[in-house]
């Protein structure tokens, strides 16, 4: 018989173990790429995923069921993340004027990199514009909200992104030049 | 107007969005023993709160105890209980006459110093009375000199003339066995007379260290930075009221400003502009530098031009984090150390327990207290100067605490009382949330101090 998430969530204000368990099958994928998009390598995306979990667990009873609750478990993960990450290191603070947009103009037919390559790219950014990039194009954020998020200034976030996004298109670049096998080894 | 999103966006953004990834089951396995472990805890905190409080009334058992003896050991000297207290006109207490006086004869003393038995009051009170007794040192003099009794037969003088309670003298009820100190000191005045209210301020040298757990970090971590920090010597004070339940037990609360915090060791220090220049210069290379290294928690400066490592390679430089290894250049290296403090304004709830009523006092004091992070400064002590170079972050803005201690009280005249108390205090609460270690903060401190009764 399949619980349903509700149930599931009730369990879990509970303490039942059980329903913990359940949830974290039900979530942790989803929520395990999300950490990978935000840590450097496994061993941190599983720390992230580890306290995030913990947290959402502890919790739990103050989740209101005003909103999706996976949505809920995602923002846990994301400070969960950002707060090791200000533990780890200070934010990058540099203030330049953001000039232009970076383009990037891929041939119709290219062979586009898949997830994994995508997510290594992330990866291999510095910490903060990692951080700065995923908030800002796979949650949405505006720099304002992420200058919050963060405690960097507003145009701080804004030369993070940029050159995120630039160190991506020479990434992306390097890739369709050389191919996914030469990309990775490489490095 | 919003920002346009680049194409490199969208490319992540769809490759991403529905992406996957089963973790390593040893995650789950962690978060179990994690959720277990945190079950545990939360029993055995239960039973440690249950300790302090056996340990606090085993505090006051004891402090009951030796109020007990002290009584007794008090009514032995004072003679009289208050109630049998007169004010005489010079303000003089004296017994009240609520008996006619005891008279024994020679030949009593006689029979007492050969007697090997109990005194009978029967006996006595038959008698003839000739004098009052009088002291006993008295009574030994007098037996000597009037009588001329053996020496063996006066040691049994210095025993009190006691008078079984089982047949008492009529109209004469004696609540001391040693007349001698009959009219030694006044007595204590009670607390409805001097006022049950009192008010003062406090000043407080104090000691101030934390407790770290070995938390997520694990004991070397926590070995590393027991090696590197110490703890600081601070003054705080405040003002304090206190009530006076009855005899034995107050209660206090007030406001200090507490401060605490610790010192970070070992660190070497570059002021020079342009090594600083050149750092901040290969910041896109090499690998990536923490901050200096504490156990409270980041250190975040606001733009002093200064390079500071330590002994693990961790750098912090005004306010960036930089991408290159540490240089190290002697010539322009001082070593220092940064000073993390910590500011509480410290609502007490303190109950206090007189052990002992006399002209000192003394109490146990146990209670917990309300901590609100009042400020948060980070010092850089180097060439005899301390800079403030910035705070720490993700603080909690409120923490708990517990705290104990004796304390001494000395009535300076009814209304004035010095006091002098050391105490410990302990959070009860860590004060860096999500941290590695949890940090709990605690000083000894000399709560000395003048209040006023009213």
């Amino acid at each position: 018989m399949t619980d349903n998430l509700d149930d599931i969530i009730e369990g879990c204000i509970r303490g039942d173990r059980q329903s913990q368990e359940k949830l974290y099958k039900l979530l942790s994928p989803k929520m395990y790429a999300v950490c990978l998009q935000y840590a450097s390598d496994t061993d941190e995306a599983s720390d992230f995923l580890q306290e995030g979990f913990i947290r959402v667990f502890e919790n739990i009873k103050s989740y209101r069921k005003e909103g999706s609750f996976e949505g809920w478990v995602r923002k846990i993960m994301i400070n969960t993340a950002l707060q090791f990450l200000r533990k780890k290191k200070q934010m990058l603070l540099i203030n330049e004027e953001i000039t232009e947009d970076v383009k990037l103009d891929l041939p119709a037919e290219t062979n586009l990199p898949e997830q994994e390559d995508l997510l290594e790219m992330i990866q291999r950014l510095p910490d903060n514009q990692r951080v700065v990039f995923n908030l800002y194009v796979i949650e949405g954020y505006n720099h304002l909200e992420i200058a919050n998020l963060t405690g960097i200034p507003e145009n701080t976030s804004k030369s993070h992104l940029r050159r995120a996004r630039l160190a991506l298109k020479k990434m992306i670049g390097k890739h369709l030049e050389t191919g996914r096998d030469k990309f990775r080894r490489d490095g | 107007m919003a920002e346009r999103r680049s194409n490199i966006d969208e490319l992540f953004r769809k490759g991403l969005s529905e992406y996957e990834h089963i973790p390593p089951p040893e995650i789950w396995k962690n978060i179990d023993a994690r959720l277990e472990g945190k079950k545990k805890a939360k029993a055995a905190l239960i039973k440690h709160i249950l300790r302090i409080a056996a340990v606090i009334l085993l505090l006051l058992g004891f402090g009951g105890g030796l109020m007990h003896i002290f009584r007794q050991d008090t009514t032995t000297k004072n003679y009289l209980s208050p109630d049998k207290m007169v004010k005489s006109p010079d303000t003089e207490s004296v017994p009240a006459p609520d008996h006619p006086p005891l008279h024994i004869t020679g030949t009593d003393r006689v029979a007492l110093a050969e007697s090997t038995e109990d005194i009978s009051p029967a006996r006595s009170a038959d008698k003839e009375k000739e004098e009052a007794i009088p002291p006993v040192y008295e009574t030994v003099k007098a037996a000597e000199k009037d009588f001329r009794l053996p020496s063996r037969l006066i040691p049994i003088y210095p025993q009190p003339l006691t008078v079984p309670e089982s047949d008492p003298i009529p109209g004469f009820t004696p609540e001391t066995k040693s007349p001698m100190v009959a009219y030694s000191s006044a007595p204590r005045i009670s607390f409805q007379e001097r006022g049950r209210w009192s008010a003062g301020i406090i000043f407080t040298p104090a000691y101030s260290f934390r407790s770290l757990s070995a938390g997520e970090a694990g004991q070397a971590n926590k070995t590393h930075f027991n090696f590197i920090e110490s703890g600081n010597i601070y003054f705080s004070g405040g003002f304090n009221i206190s009530y006076q339940i009855n005899d034995r037990l107050a209660f206090q609360s007030g406001l200090d400003l507490v401060r605490m915090g610790q010192s970070i060791g070992g660190l070497q220090i570059f002021d020079n502009p342009s090594v600083v220049e050149l750092i901040r210069g290969t910041q896109t290379h090499g690998r990536s530098l923490q901050p200096v290294s504490n156990s409270l928690g980041t250190i975040y400066s606001g733009g002093l031009p200064l390079l500071i490592t330590d002994n693990y390679d961790r750098v912090f430089i005004d306010f960036e984090t930089i991408t290159s290894t540490p240089l190290r250049i002697v010539k322009t290296q001082k070593t220092g150390k940064i000073i993390q403090s910590l500011y509480y304004v410290h609502l007490p709830v303190v109950f206090r327990y007189y052990l002992i009523n006399n002209d000192i006092d003394l109490l146990v004091t146990g209670g917990f207290g309300a901590n609100i992070l009042a400020g948060n400064k980070v010092f850089l002590k180097y060439l005899d100067e301390n800079l403030n170079i910035g705070k720490t972050l993700d603080l909690n803005s409120f923490g708990l605490s517990g705290t104990l201690g004796l304390g001494f009280e000395y009535s300076l005249d009814n209304n004035i009382v010095f006091s002098l108390e050391p105490r410990i205090i302990h959070f009860l609460t860590p004060v860096n949330p999500g941290g590695l270690h949890p940090y709990r903060p605690y000083s000894f401190s000399f709560y000395s101090g003048i209040s006023y009764r009213f």
